[in-house]
C-alpha cells in the first residue's frame, strides 16, 4: 500500500517527469511495432500507417494510462480551482456580491452559534456538572428559595444527595483598610460548596468544615477579581485581616474569578446559625446546589426532597402555616437554572441566522443559476468535446466550492470579531465565556458545506443538463434557461420573500414592543436626576439613630451644593435593585385581612414625591414634624388604596407592617402608581414611611440637578466623607442610564433581530431583482416583438411587474403564513402586543410588495426602452 | 497478420503479464508481442489495455519498473516480477487452471 501511494504522490508532485516517462515508453512501443512490420515486409511509411491504425489514438491511449494513476480526481480538482479563480477574477463584481452575501450570513451564523455554545452547549466549568443541580422551594408568595431553616433537614435527612449546599445572604459592606475605602459584594456559602463544585483556590486554601461556627474565628474567601485589582495579586494577604464593616476577617485564600456564586468577598455560613432554627424570628433565603449520587433521577430528589419539607412544617410554629401552606420543591438542573433567561432568545436568534443562511444560500443559488446561463455555450462546447455529466458538475461545483471556502473564511473571522458584540447575551450568573474551539469551526465548516450544496449543487446539476444541439444552434445569444429553470429562480426568491418577511414581522413585533416601552407613564420626571447610594456599617457601634443622623446631615449638605435644585432621600429608587417586600400588613378595624401579594416599604424624606415629580392624588405628603417621637405616619400609593379599601377612604385610616403589638400608623397620603421594578411591570402596591421614624442603614440620594447630574458625583462623595471619611458611595448614576440599562438587553435584542431582518430584506432585494432583471433581458426579443406589433411602453412595463408582483405575492404569503405560525415562540419577549399584531402583519407586507415591485420595476423600465429593430436584430 | 483475434476475457491480461516476466524482465512492447507470438497470433493486446495495466500491477506492487537499454541499445523502461508478484502468479495460475478445467468439463458433458 505504501508503494502505491509513493508512485500516486509521484504522479502528483512530478507530473512533468511522469508525462514524459510516459511519453518515451509509448514512442518506445510504436517505434518496434513500425520496426516488426518493416522486417515484415511493409514499406516505412506503410508500415507506420499501420502501426498508428493499431494503436488506435496515442492521446486516447495517454489519456488512459493517466487514468490508470489514480490520482486524476486531485489533478481535474486542482485544474477546476485555477479555472474558476481565473473566471471569479473576471467577474470581480459577481464575485464580490457572492462572496460578500455569504460571508454576511456565515458570520452572522458563527457568531450566534459561539454565544449558543458558550452558553448552551459547553458543560459547567465544574466538576461533573451534569450531577448538579438547583433545588427551591414555592410559595405562595413570591421568591423561589430555600428558608434557612428547612436547610438543615435537607442537607441532614436526603437519600439522594451526594453533598448538597447552600449559599444567600448576600449584602454590600464597606472594605476598609489599606486605600481609598471600597464597597464590596459578600456572599455566605456553606463551608463545602467550593469543593463540591470542585473549585480549587487560585492562592491560600478553602474553608474548613469548622470555620463560621458561632465561637470561630472570623475567616474570608477573596474574589481573584479582587484580589489581583486592589491586592496586586499579592499572596502575602492571606494571614492577612481585613476589615468589612468594621468587622476583621482573616483572608485564607483566593478563589478563581469563575466561580459561582458570584461575590467580592466569600463568608463561611455555619449551621449553627440561629437562622436555621424553625424557631428563629428571622429565616435567611437560601439557594441550595446539590450534588446527585450516581444513577439518582431529578424527579427522585424533588420528591425526597418535598417529603422532608413536609415533615418539617410540624416543626414550626404555629403562625408559620400560612407562608408554608401550599410548599412545594422543585429540583431542575445547575445549568438549566443559570441559562433559562435567555435559552429562548438563543434559539430565536439561531433560527434567525438559519434564516438569513438559506436567504443567502438562494441568492447565490441565483446568481450561479444566471451564470450558467450565460455561460450555457461553453458548458454546451465542453459536452460536445466529450465532458461527461459527472466531469461538468464537479467543474461547476469547483466554482461553487471555491466561493464557498472564500466566503466562510471570511465570514468565520468576522463571526469571531462579532462575538465581542454578543458577549453581553450571556447572563452574568453563568461563568462561561465565548471561547474558540474546535466545535465553532467544526460549525462553520458544516453549514459552509451545507450551503454549498444548496447553492453549488442546484445549479450544477441544472446547468450540466444541457441539451448539446439545442444550445450550440440556438448560437450565441438567446440562450434560455429551460422554463424549469425559471420555476426553480421564481420559487427561490419568493422562498427568500417569505422568508425575510417572517424575519421582518419579528423584528416589527420587538420594535413595536419598545416603542410601547418608550410610552410608557413612568409616573415620575426622570429628567436630570443624579442618584447616589450610601451604605452604612451594619455593625453594633451604629445604632438606627445614628444612621438617621448622618443621612440627615449629610442631605442638609448636599441640597446647599451649588448647582443642586433639590434634593431627598429614599431607601430605593424607581427601577433600581429589587428590595424586600412584606406579607405583613395588618389593617385596624379588618383584622381578617391578609395581603394577596408582597408590599414594597419604603422609607423617604419628606420632599422625596416633590424631587421625582410624584403626584399626590389625596391627603398630605411628609413634613418635618413626622419625626421618630410623633404618630406614626404611612402614605400609600394608588394600587395599595384599591387593594386594601376599594372604594373606601384610605386617608385617615391605620395600617401596621410590623408584628404586633407594634403601633398603627396613619395613612396620611395617597400617591400616584409609578414604574416601581420595572417599566414593563404593573406598579405593586407600596407603603412609603417617613425615614426618621424607620431609619434604615442604606439610603440613596437622589438630587434634581440644573445641568449634567454626573458632574455632581464628586461633590456628593465629598460632602458624604465630609462627614464621615471611611464612608465609600456605592452606587452613582443618572436616572437616564438607569432607564436606559433596565431596557437595555430589550433594546439589543431588537436591534440584533431588526439589523438580522434587514439583512435579509436587502438579500431577498437583490435575488428579485435578479431574477426579474434577467428573465426581462431574455425576453428582450419577445417585447422588441410585441413593441413592432404595437404594444405600448405601458404594456411592457406591466408585463414586466406583473411578474414580480406574481413572485411578490406568493413570496408575502407564504411568509405571512410562516410567521402566523412562528411568531409565539416571540411572546415571551414581547410587551403590550400581540405575536399576531395585525399592525406589524399589515406594514411589513406592505413594506415588503412595495419594495419587491420597485425591484422589477427598475428592469421594466430597461425593458421598456427596448428598440425594436435592435431587439429583432439581436439574433 | 490473422483474421481471429480473440478479445481477452476479463481478468486474463494480468494472468498473461506476470506469467510473461515470470521468464524474464521485459519491456512493454517485448510483453504484447510475445503474448501474441506464444498464443500463435490468436490474443492481441492493445496498447491501450497494456499500460494501464502494467500501471495498476506497479501500484499493487507486483511488478517494478526500472529504465535499462533494449536490444538495439534505446532507453526503455524495462517491467520485472516481485516476489509479491510470484506469489501472486501462482495464485492466478491455479485459479485459472480450476477455471479451465471446470469450463473444460462442463463444455464436454453436455
Amino acid at each position: 500500500m505504501l508503494n502505491d501511494l509513493l508512485l500516486r504522490m509521484r504522479s502528483l508532485f512530478r507530473r512533468k517527469i511522469v508525462e514524459v516517462e510516459m511519453d518515451e515508453e509509448l514512442r518506445f512501443h510504436f517505434a518496434n511495432q513500425v520496426a516488426k512490420l518493416v522486417h515484415s515486409g511493409l514499406a516505412p511509411q506503410e508500415a507506420r500507417r499501420r502501426a498508428r491504425l493499431e494503436f488506435g489514438g496515442m492521446d486516447q491511449v495517454k489519456e488512459e494510462y493517466r487514468d490508470s494513476r489514480g490520482v486524476t480526481f486531485i489533478e481535474t480538482l486542482l485544474q477546476d480551482i485555477r479555472y474558476g479563480v481565473r473566471t471569479l477574477r473576471k467577474n470581480p463584481g459577481f464575485a464580490a456580491i457572492a462572496v460578500l452575501t455569504l460571508a454576511l450570513a456565515v458570520g452572522a451564523s458563527t457568531a450566534i452559534f459561539s454565544v449558543v455554545d458558550a452558553v448552551l452547549l459547553r458543560p459547567l466549568p465544574f466538576k461533573d456538572p451534569v450531577r448538579l443541580v438547583w433545588a427551591m422551594e414555592h410559595f405562595a408568595f413570591g421568591p423561589s428559595t430555600v428558608v434557612s431553616a428547612d436547610f438543615p433537614a435537607w442537607k441532614d435527612r436526603n437519600h439522594v444527595f451526594e453533598q448538597i449546599g447552600a449559599f444567600g445572604g448576600t449584602s454590600g459592606a464597606n472594605l476598609t483598610g489599606a486605600g481609598e475605602p471600597a464597597r464590596v459584594t459578600v456572599t455566605k456559602v456553606t463551608t463545602a460548596l467550593f469543593s463540591m463544585l470542585g473549585v480549587q483556590p487560585v492562592a491560600g486554601r478553602a474553608f474548613l468544615a469548622d470555620e463560621g461556627k458561632q465561637d470561630q474565628e472570623h475567616v474570608a474567601l477573596l474574589n481573584e477579581a479582587l484580589w489581583r485589582n486592589r491586592f496586586s495579586a499579592d499572596s502575602r494577604i492571606i494571614g492577612e485581616t481585613i476589615r468589612l464593616d468594621g468587622t476583621g476577617y482573616l483572608v485564607v485564600g483566593v478563589m478563581p474569578a469563575s466561580v459561582r456564586p458570584q461575590a467580592d468577598v466569600w463568608t463561611p455560613l455555619a449551621l449553627d446559625a440561629e437562622i436555621f432554627s424553625p424557631h428563629s424570628p428571622r429565616w435567611m433565603m437560601l439557594a441550595a446546589v446539590g450534588r446527585l449520587k450516581p444513577g439518582i433521577e431529578i424527579s427522585q430528589a424533588q420528591s425526597d426532597l418535598q417529603v422532608i419539607s413536609q415533615q418539617m412544617d410540624k416543626e414550626y410554629p404555629p403562625q408559620a402555616a400560612q407562608f408554608r401552606a401550599h410548599e412545594t420543591v422543585e429540583v431542575i438542573p445547575l445549568h438549566e437554572m443559570l441559562v433559562q433567561n435567555v435559552r429562548s432568545l438563543l434559539l430565536i436568534l439561531l433560527g434567525t441566522v438559519g434564516f438569513v443562511l438559506l436567504i443567502a444560500c438562494a441568492n447565490v443559488a441565483n446568481l450561479l443559476l444566471s451564470r450558467s446561463v450565460v455561460r450555457g455555450r461553453e458548458i454546451a462546447v465542453r459536452a460536445a468535446l466529450g465532458a461527461g455529466r459527472l466531469r461538468l458538475i464537479q467543474q461547476l461545483l469547483t466554482e461553487g466550492l471555491l466561493l464557498a471556502a472564500i466566503g466562510g473564511v471570511l465570514g468565520s473571522i468576522t463571526g469571531l470579531w462579532a462575538t465581542r458584540i454578543l458577549r453581553q447575551l450571556i447572563p452574568a450568573t453563568l461563568p462561561a465565556d465565548v471561547r474558540l474551539d474546535p466545535r465553532i469551526f467544526g460549525f462553520s465548516a458544516a453549514i459552509i458545506t451545507l450551503a454549498l450544496f444548496l447553492f453549488g449543487l442546484i445549479p450544477a446539476l441544472i446547468a450540466s443538463q444541457t441539451d448539446v444541439n439545442e444550445t450550440l444552434k440556438e448560437g450565441g445569444l438567446r440562450l434560455g434557461a429551460s422554463p424549469g429553470t425559471h420555476r426553480l429562480r421564481g420559487l427561490m426568491s419568493a422562498g427568500e420573500i417569505a422568508l425575510s418577511l417572517i424575519l421582518l414581522v419579528g423584528a416589527g413585533l420587538l420594535i413595536r414592543s419598545f416603542l410601547r416601552l418608550t410610552e410608557v407613564d413612568l409616573g415620575f420626571d426622570p429628567n436630570g436626576l443624579l442618584i447616589a447610594t450610601v451604605e452604612r456599617p451594619l455593625t453594633a457601634a451604629f445604632d438606627s439613630q445614628q444612621h438617621s443622623a448622618f443621612f440627615q446631615a449629610s442631605l442638609e449638605r448636599i441640597r446647599n451644593l451649588p448647582g443642586v435644585k433639590e434634593a431627598a432621600l429614599t431607601q430605593r429608587y424607581p427601577l433600581g435593585p429589587p428590595h424586600n417586600a412584606t406579607m405583613m400588613l395588618r389593617v385596624q378595624g379588618a383584622e381578617n385581612f391578609r395581603p394577596p401579594q408582597p408590599i414594597t416599604v419604603t422609607e423617604i424624606s419628606p420632599d422625596y414625591f416633590h424631587v421625582l415629580r410624584i403626584r399626590l392624588l389625596k391627603g398630605r405628603t411628609f413634613s418635618d414634624s413626622d419625626v421618630a417621637t410623633a404618630q406614626g405616619a404611612a402614605i400609600i400609593n394608588e394600587s395599595l388604596a384599591r387593594m386594601v379599601f376599594g372604594t373606601r377612604e384610605p386617608v385617615g385610616q391605620h395600617i401596621s407592617f410590623t408584628p404586633r403589638p407594634s403601633p398603627w400608623s396613619e395613612v396620611v397620603g395617597v400617591v400616584a402608581d409609578i414604574r416601581d421594578n420595572a417599566i414593563e411591570e404593573r406598579p405593586a402596591p407600596e407603603i412609603f414611611v417617613p425615614y426618621l421614624q424607620q431609619p434604615s442603614f442604606s439610603m440613596t440620594f437622589v438630587l434634581r440637578t440644573e445641568s449634567n447630574p454626573l458632574m455632581l458625583a464628586g461633590a456628593v462623595r465629598e460632602a458624604v466623607q465630609g462627614i464621615d471619611k471611611n464612608q465609600p458611595l456605592s452606587d452613582t448614576t443618572t436616572m437616564d442610564e438607569v432607564i436606559a440599562k433596565s431596557v437595555a438587553l430589550r433594546r439589543f435584542r431588537m436591534l440584533l433581530l431588526g439589523l438580522f431582518a434587514l439583512l435579509a430584506l436587502l438579500l431577498a432585494v437583490i435575488g428579485v431583482y435578479g431574477v426579474i432583471a434577467y428573465s426581462s433581458s431574455q425576453r428582450t426579443h419577445e417585447f422588441g416583438v410585441r413593441i413592432a406589433l404595437g404594444a405600448d411602453r405601458r404594456d411592457i412595463l406591466n408585463l414586466v411587474v406583473r411578474q414580480g408582483f406574481k413572485l411578490a405575492l406568493l413570496g408575502v404569503s407564504t411568509g405571512v403564513a410562516g410567521a402566523l405560525i412562528l411568531t409565539r415562540f416571540l411572546s415571551s419577549l414581547l410587551y403590550e402586543v400581540g405575536p399576531r399584531d395585525p399592525l406589524t402583519f399589515a406594514g411589513v407586507t406592505i413594506l415588503l410588495m412595495l419594495v419587491a415591485l420597485a425591484a422589477s420595476y427598475i428592469p421594466a423600465r430597461r425593458a421598456t426602452r427596448v428598440d425594436p429593430m435592435v431587439a429583432l436584430r439581436y439574433e | 497478420m490473422p483474421e481471429r483475434r480473440i478479445d481477452l476475457p476479463q481478468g486474463t491480461l494480468d494472468l498473461l503479464i506476470l506469467r510473461t516476466l515470470a521468464l524474464e524482465p521485459q519491456h512493454g512492447w517485448a510483453i504484447s508481442e510475445r503474448i501474441y507470438q506464444i498464443s500463435s497470433k490468436v490474443l492481441f493486446v492493445q496498447q491501450g489495455s497494456l499500460y494501464p495495466a502494467l500501471h495498476r500491477l506497479e501500484r499493487k506492487g507486483w511488478i517494478k519498473a526500472r529504465w535499462g537499454a533494449s536490444e538495439n541499445n534505446r532507453r526503455a523502461k524495462f517491467y520485472e516480477l516481485t516476489a509479491l508478484g510470484r506469489k501472486q502468479l501462482e495464485v492466478e495460475e491455479s485459479t485459472w487452471r480450476k477455471l479451465a478445467a471446470a469450463v473444460a468439463q462442463i463444455l464436454e458433458t453436455t
